[in-house]
């Protein structure tokens, strides 16, 4: 086994083999996925209850990320939003709300670009933001807080709502400005504090996908990559409390922060 | 492997995984070592351009150094 990843409450969420030909990834109670890099193709087995768009969603969301750090492409566990030509991300382990704020501001008419994950590369001296194929997917009562939809009686299960389709997407790669580190809501009111660069490289690592931290080749390339981003975009802690009513609070407190105060009105 | 991010470094020990931050005074400690000075020639070199007492400069870089070594990101010449 080359990889663990531990959830939130403490189950084990995704579990990844070498293999000869690849890697398996064994996502419990959803699926199975082989991926054969001599064939250069990729086999979902899934669970007998799983529903397809679970599948498509760990396929888009982990798998495909997953890959790409094998080809020293560097992938962030983030969600993103677009704030006048430019890229800030959320970050944070699930839960922490990174779905609901970038939808958040979608909702208020500034384009989201990512809702999970997503890529980032460096071209002349700027890093940039790549969109994500999925759409925001929220809890039920965040989608009802947050878009005013209609509350799903199946509140277990977080899916893409059916009325995201409507909310603005920026679907073309943007610098990325900024970086937000997600706290875990135990502030009173937005609280955004500054992350010393060298400090924030390891916070980016718990946040950015890796598929084998085992391979010297792959780690040291993602090392790299982590420290040129952490280099380039400002990182900050931000805090606030989950409630939904505080959420133009913390937009306004991001744009301004962000150096976007125009976009606060 | 060492990057630097800012005016600080990040290091990274491939063989286990771990990372070492070093702030702006830890970063020209590791430059010093890595350009092979002693450390009594790195806390003299501290000592001409920092404004420290020389006995809490020498103190620092040893516990830095021995932090290092420990996390095998330095070696024993």
């Amino acid at each position: 086994m080359v990889r663990e990843c531990i959830a939130a409450d403490g189950s084990i969420s995704m579990l990844a083999y070498r293999r000869p030909s690849g890697y398996l990834l064994r996502f419990p109670g959803s699926a199975d996925f082989d991926v054969d890099r001599e064939a250069d193709v990729v086999t979902a087995v899934p669970a007998c209850d799983a529903a397809p768009e679970r599948i498509e969603v760990l396929f888009q969301n982990q798998v495909l990320p997953l890959i790409a750090s094998l080809e020293g492409r560097l992938v962030l566990h983030a969600s993103a939003v677009a704030l006048d030509g430019v890229a800030v991300a959320f970050l944070g382990s699930s839960g922490r709300g990174k779905s609901t704020l970038a939808a958040s501001f979608a909702a208020a008419g500034l384009p989201f670009l990512a809702e999970d994950s997503f890529e980032v590369d460096f071209r002349d001296g700027s890093c940039r933001a790549f969109p994500s194929a999925l759409g925001p997917r929220l809890w039920a009562d965040s989608a009802a807080a947050v878009l005013g939809a209609a509350p799903d009686a199946d509140a277990e299960v977080k899916a893409r709502h059916s009325s995201c389709g409507a909310l603005p997407h920026c679907e073309r790669p943007l610098p990325l400005a900024m970086l937000y580190l997600l706290g875990d809501g135990s502030a009173d009111a937005p609280l955004i504090t500054p992350v010393a660069r060298g400090a924030a490289v390891p916070e980016l690592i718990a946040h950015s996908f890796i598929m084998d931290g085992g391979d010297r080749r792959i780690l040291a390339a993602h090392f790299a990559a982590l420290a040129r981003l952490a280099d380039g975009v400002a990182c900050a802690r931000l805090d606030f409390p989950r409630e939904y009513e505080s959420l133009e609070a913390v937009r306004t407190a991001i744009v301004v922060h962000a150096g976007q105060p125009r976009l606060a009105a | 492997m060492a990057r630097a991010v800012g005016t600080e470094t990040v290091l990274l020990d491939l063989a286990s995984g771990t990372y070492f931050g070093l702030d702006e005074v830890g970063t020209r400690v590791w430059e010093l070592l890595q350009e092979g000075k002693a450390l009594g020639d790195v806390c003299a070199a501290m000592a001409s351009e920092f404004e420290a007492p020389p006995d809490e400069i020498e103190s620092d870089v040893l516990e830095l150094a021995r932090n290092l070594l420990d996390r095998r990101l330095i070696q024993r010449a």
